[in-house]
């Protein structure tokens, strides 16, 4: 199990543009992938469950990837998030 | 007087006035119950889904691209955003769910969609909210494409036509003929939709949440959109028609004119050279100043950042917003203000707690002076955005050159800070202050020694020399911005500026006015600034203006 964290410092936050680049990536993974803000929690994979967590700029979300490709998919998230969000 | 004229109000989106026959637009609204047209075994729904699926989002993707030809990048996305949506995890789950249940596709798929959009219509988000047309959108497409119908409303147009209908998509707009739709109209709908947004992209007069459409036995009849007040008028009588189609015909050859004078410099007749630039709120609208041929960023809030946040905004966050904003204007001069939160733009995290008279109160500089880190932050982030193009730094509140002597200091700290830290900044960007108070505009002689530039802020300058609240109906008509006593203040501002050899611009709404166009120029603000669809039209009032022939007594007695 792999576990970062992550602040958002876009001032839109997790909108539809961000929250479909997170799913689309979270497709090309084996591993199952969440992210969480605060209790609410979201699979990575999907669009609205992730524009749901209603996230924004000083949020901190924290990504768990499991699965046999778990270091590869939490690398290609957290550069994907550091990219766009 | 024809009785049977019915005048309706939404909120306008666009502004113009269309002129069309009244036309209903056929939504997927009717009940998905009837006639289900796919309601084989369970598995062969779900088959015929995943099919279905493809099938539209192959359609998003030639909508996307037909928007990046035709209109733009920003307006292609919407499409791109509405594929990720067909093909998402959750609608899939849902749909599935109700075939599970028994369901025939088609309301399986409408659930799904109800669903969605009342999970996002309940998010405390402005931005979110408005997605739930999009989930709504996407899933009426998916029936409508199983029905084999082609798309909602996307019957052929074949008379100049003004399209009413509960919700408007944008896949609507884009595929309609566009010299045959007028304008358009929606009982609901909200003025940051897809919707709004592609119809200020394409020009298209428009009203939103009007309500209630008008009867359906209307269809036909003809049908005006103000565009301007938000109002619609169904089966107007000859008078108010011709009245429409004259005001029609006045902005449309006021448009036209004010196309020629794109390009051309802001210049008076007797060749005395001022800058229109643009007030803006936020970083995506650097698009629309250019669009509108502005010289560049002469306001830029940065209110947005700390209000649409919920908690202060981060360096980090500030510096990205900043150095795109200099980057996307591509060398011409940004203006950007430090905070102004407290008044009317309350924050809650700052927790400021209730005034009695907030106007009066704890506000921008006054708070930044209390908690010097929140300044601190935000100059740094300035400061290193520097850079990457031509900034200048603009405080608002000032009332006393020791304020002003303060913020210097702090930002001299923060520039000997980045120079340790061994961070690029631009040293020379200048320092300016709003003038927006009568106590700033009298002692501007003395602020002109240490502030690089001044900026007018006709709003507060007004509201607190006329001693008229601008948000009290009751004494609207007291709030009059042309008051000798304001203009006799610019006057003197802008000569204080220049004996200090200091610029001066006016960036409050009277800016736009141009009836004061030519005092404006006689007193020889150096610039101004304006919401971008204003851009043309003062720059035509500044070319056709002689200054040399301008009367300043007239203006500063009456």
């Amino acid at each position: 199990m792999k576990i970062f964290e992550y602040t958002i410092t876009d001032p839109l936050g997790i909108h539809a543009r961000p929250a479909g680049a997170i799913a689309a990536k979270a497709k090309e993974f084996a591993s199952q992938i969440t992210v969480a803000k605060g209790d609410k929690t979201a699979d990575g994979r999907r669009l609205f469950a992730l524009m749901g967590l209603s996230a924004k700029a000083g949020d901190t979300l924290i990504v768990t990837c499991i699965g046999e490709d778990e270091d590869a998919a939490a690398a290609a998230l957290r550069a994907l998030l550091e990219a766009n969000l | 007087m024809d009785e049977k004229m019915i005048t309706l109000r939404g909120k306008p989106v666009m502004e113009g006035i269309a002129i069309g026959i009244l036309r209903f637009s056929e939504a997927a609204e009717r009940s998905a119950e009837d006639a289900d047209p796919c309601d084989g075994s369970a598995e062969a729904r779900k088959d015929r889904f995943f099919r279905l699926r493809d099938e539209v989002a192959a359609e998003c993707d030639a909508l996307a691209r037909q928007a990046r030809a035709e209109v733009g990048a920003a307006e292609a996305e919407i499409f791109t955003t509405h594929r990720l949506m067909v093909l998402d995890g959750d609608l899939e789950d849902a749909v599935l769910a109700g075939i599970e249940a028994g369901l025939g596709l088609a309301e399986a798929i409408r659930q799904a969609g109800k669903g969605l959009s009342a999970m996002l219509a309940g998010m405390e988000d402005d931005y979110l909210r408005a997605r739930a047309a999009d989930a709504k959108d996407v899933c009426d497409r998916l029936i409508a494409t199983l029905r084999g119908e082609g798309q909602p409303g996307d019957g052929r147009l074949d008379v100049p036509t003004v399209l009413a209908a509960t919700d408007i998509t944008p896949a609507q707009l884009l595929r309609a003929d566009r010299s045959l739709l007028m304008g358009f109209f929606t009982a609901d709908g909200a003025t940051g939709s897809h919707t709004a947004i592609l119809a200020r992209s394409l020009s298209l007069p428009s009203a939103v949440a009007v309500g209630a459409l008008p009867d359906r036995s209307l269809e036909g009849e003809t049908v005006i959109v103000d565009g301007f007040t938000g109002e619609i008028i169904v089966a107007p009588d000859t008078r108010t028609l011709a009245l429409y189609c004259e005001k029609q015909a006045a902005f449309k050859a006021e448009r036209q004119l004010e196309e020629t004078f794109r390009g051309l410099a802001d210049c008076t007749a007797d060749g005395y050279q001022i800058q229109v630039v643009c007030n803006i709120g936020r970083g995506e609208e650097a698009a629309s100043v250019l669009q509108n041929d502005g010289g560049g960023v002469g306001l830029f809030r940065s209110e947005f950042l700390y209000l649409e946040s919920s908690d202060y905004p981060t360096e980090e966050t500030q510096y990205r917003v900043y150095r795109r904003l200099l980057e996307d204007m591509g060398g011409r001069p940004v203006v950007i203000r430090t905070m102004d939160v407290g008044a009317d733009k309350q924050v809650g995290y700052f927790g400021i707690g209730r005034e009695e008279n907030p106007a009066l109160g704890y506000r921008s500089i006054r708070i930044c002076m209390d908690r010097p880190e929140i300044l601190t932050t935000q100059l740094r982030a300035l400061y290193r955005a520097s850079v990457f193009g031509k900034l200048s730094i603009l405080v608002p509140m000032i009332i006393s050159p020791s304020e002003l002597s303060w913020v210097r200091r702090l930002s001299e700290e923060v520039r000997d800070e980045l120079r340790a830290e061994g961070i690029a900044y631009d040293p020379c960007v200048p320092l300016g202050i709003m003038i927006e108070t009568p106590a700033a505009a009298l002692i501007s002689d003395l602020l002109a020694q240490d502030a690089d530039f001044f900026s007018i802020g006709t709003n507060d300058l007004t509201q607190y020399s006329l001693a008229v609240d601008r948000q009290n109906p009751r004494i609207e008509r007291l709030y009059d911005a042309h008051h000798p006593a304001i203009l006799r203040m610019i006057a003197a501002v802008a000569e204080n500026a220049h004996r200090a050899g200091k610029k001066v611009s006016v960036c409050g709404e009277l800016a736009r006015d141009t009836s004061l166009t030519p005092f404006f120029l006689a007193v020889g603000v150096d610039s101004l600034s304006v919401s971008p669809p204003y851009v043309l039209r003062l720059r035509r009032a500044i070319r056709e203006c002689d200054r040399s022939r301008v009367k300043i007594e007239e203006f500063l007695n009456t």
